[in-house]
């Protein structure tokens, strides 16, 4: 498989419900062996594109195109390559869990047993074949769901917030496997996600949605490229107007306290060394960890020069 | 790839749905034989009582004494003193009709009385299928296999006609294994007068038409199938057209039942070409000896409209599903 050729395509993807325009015009590539996340607020359209990825529901304009075949024209040619989960993996709760692969397994022509038992060990499910899935917690559900999206080995996974319902410890198992089956079994994964700090543990690219239309895509690292630092003293507006003056930063004051973004090489020492010097009385300094919502409002900030920075394709 | 998908709904289906269906005809059937047997005490009528209050009916009609709450439309004299021939027939030749025997139960009480229970008991599960997929979120993983959409419709649609044909078949077993131990077993070959010649004052077996008892119950049974295929067809629609089990399950009993009611009334013979007029048909089977007999209608014309109906729904509801957002 050459990897310099998408395995997954959006082309000006666009859906209307009623008189909603709920996702637009978005278009992205997903190589073979690459995790792409999907990484958006709730409600900014991730669902409803999978939905369309895996055509559960008919763009209002633009194509899908998985493994070079056009979904709208041969649905069952394209969906063979792909394994998914969209939203929580609702699976037959009155049916055991290898029931449940088999009703899948059949459907993508894959019935040996002792492969989906083997689908269930990777996925972290041993021994739960015979047990009845109404009786799963979510996070196992989660994981028979992935299992069910990895049978017959698809070329491409699409994942709808898989980690969801999983414990600290579960979402590093999930995270362990996607990793080894892009990086070994070359497979694609799009993932999608609300957390920023899940999607920079996984993903490779990232391309941020916010209503329904996609705002950046890069690299996590060149995202997270600004450092915030928090910073509380007697009086923030004084202060503030002391640091911007003298190092040309941007700075807020959020609940009293200053919200700096470090750039140019300016570290934090320097900001302390200011301080110190002026006699300002530091109560806390601290680095924050990014939020998204940072992120995006930088980014709905800056939306047209970040769309400038984009070029199509990156690897 | 369609064996899979019918293998696939079969399973669903028949986990979900069968115990529970044959748990409910089965107490119906029981109600009907032991529960009527130990009520009734020790008064049980043979078939010659019923005959021959049947016969006593006529009389009254062929001498002009019909009580006015006899409504519809009554035999005229003519038409009485005849069916008092051949009532009067079957009694001289120890032909039954309207037995006590397991036969005649099952011909008369599974396939005509019961036969409405197991409409809506179909209509019930054909409305839940897709809908209840779509309320419990699987339909989104099932519709992302490479599989067509209008297979998997037809696929839900056959493992419950497959669904139907096992309830329909278990219940005519049961009824007749309850009577039969209640009141003996009879003969199925006993025959069956269906239109009856008469020549010289009585009836002529060669002219007449007739058929074995066996034959008889298998004729209702068929067309009773005729009409679950119908509703599941109508059951399927809906659910392929509402998101929420109870909503098209609501929607399709309430046309079932509703449409019934309301055409019940109309004299007109339009509703003759609706599916409405059929949903009991084994009842539209001759040998009918209540009054009044009203108007029959052909078995003929009762398959063909079933046939019809139950292929539009069918089409209907792929072409539906086939073009629908899932929005689960
Ligand atoms: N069936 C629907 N009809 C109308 N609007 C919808 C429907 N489903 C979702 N939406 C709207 O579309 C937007 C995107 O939803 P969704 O794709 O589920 O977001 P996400 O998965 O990113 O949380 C939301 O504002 C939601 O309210
Ligand atoms: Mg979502």
């Amino acid at each position: 498989m050459n990897n310099n050729i998408p395995i997954l395509e959006a082309r000006n993807l666009s859906k209307t419900l009623g008189s909603k325009t709920i996702v637009s015009n978005l278009c992205f590539k997903v190589y073979p062996g690459e995790i792409y996340g999907f990484l958006g607020p709730n409600g900014a359209g991730k669902t409803t594109t999978i939905r369309m990825l895996t055509s559960l529901i008919f763009p209002t304009m633009g194509d899908v195109y998985i493994n070079a075949i056009k979904l709208k024209e041969n649905r069952e040619g394209a969906l063979k390559n792909i394994g998914c989960i969209v939203e929580n993996p609702e699976l037959y709760k009155y049916l055991t869990a290898m029931e449940n692969l088999k009703q899948f397994a059949r459907l993508k022509g894959q019935t040996n047993e002792d492969y989906l038992y083997n689908l269930l060990v990777k996925v972290g499910l041993p021994n739960t074949a015979d047990q009845k899935v109404g009786t799963f917690s979510l996070g196992m559900r989660q994981r028979l769901g992935l299992a069910q999206a990895l049978i017959g080995n698809p070329k491409v996974l699409i994942l709808d917030e898989p980690m969801n319902g999983l414990d600290p410890q579960g979402m590093k198992d999930i995270r362990d496997i996607l990793i080894s089956l892009a990086k070994e079994d070359n497979m694609a994964v799009f993932i999608s996600s609300h957390l920023l700090h899940e999607m920079q543990m996984i993903a490779d690219r990232v391309g941020i949605i916010n209503n329904g239309k996609i705002i950046a895509e890069d690299q996590v690292s060149a995202l997270l490229s600004d450092k915030t630092l928090s910073l509380k003293v007697d009086e923030p507006e004084r202060t503030l107007a002391l640091i911007v003056n003298s190092f040309n930063l941007n700075g807020t004051i959020k609940n009293g306290e200053i919200q700096l973004e470090l750039r140019n090489g300016i570290e934090m020492a320097d900001i302390i060394r200011l301080l110190a010097s002026r006699n300002i009385d530091i109560q806390d300094i601290r680095m924050v960890d990014q939020e998204l919502e940072d992120i995006f409002f930088r980014l709905v900030d800056n939306e047209t020069s970040y769309l400038d920075k984009r070029v199509e394709g990156v690897r | 790839m369609f064996t899979s998908i019918l293998h696939n709904e079969t399973q669903k289906i028949f986990k979900r749905r069968l115990a529970i269906l044959l748990l409910a005809v089965t107490a119906v059937v029981i109600m009907m034989t032991f529960g009527e047997f130990y009520l009734s005490g020790s008064a049980h009528k043979t078939w010659q009582d019923n005959v021959n209050n049947k016969i006593a009916d006529y009389q009254r009609i062929v001498n002009g004494q019909a009580p006015s709450e006899w409504e519809g439309k009554l035999p005229t004299p003519d038409e009485a003193k005849m069916q008092i021939q051949v009532l009067q027939y079957h009694l001289d030749n120890n032909i039954p009709i309207n037995g006590n025997d397991a036969g005649w139960f099952v011909a008369d009480t599974i396939n005509k009385e019961m036969a409405l229970l197991m409409v809506l008991l179909i209509a019930y599960i054909a409305a839940e299928t897709l809908a209840q997929e779509s309320g419990e979120g699987t339909i989104k993983l099932l519709m992302t296999t490479p599989v067509s959409r209008w297979q998997v419709t037809l696929g839900k649609y056959i493992g419950i006609m497959l669904t139907a044909t096992i309830v329909l078949a278990y219940t005519l077993f049961l009824g007749y294994l309850a009577d039969g131990i209640l009141y003996g077993f009879g003969s199925l070959s006993q025959p069956v007068i269906l239109s009856p010649k008469i020549i010289n004052g009585s009836i002529d077996m060669t002219a007449s038409s007739h058929m074995p008892l066996w034959q008889y119950i298998l004729s209702g049974t068929l067309l009773n199938w005729l009409s679950l295929a119908c509703v599941g067809g109508l059951g399927m629609l809906f659910s392929a057209l509402l998101n929420n089990s109870g909503a098209a399950i609501g929607a399709t009993l309430g046309t079932v039942i509703g449409g019934q009611v309301g055409l019940g009334v109309i004299k007109a013979t339009w509703p003759n070409y609706l599916f409405w007029k059929y949903l009991t048909p084994a009842s539209n089977l001759p040998i009918d000896i209540n009054i009044p007999s009203g108007t029959q209608v052909s078995v003929a014309m009762a398959v063909v409209v079933l046939i019809v109906w139950a292929l539009i729904f069918i089409t209907s509801s792929m072409f539906v599903f086939e073009k629908k957002d899932i929005l689960a």
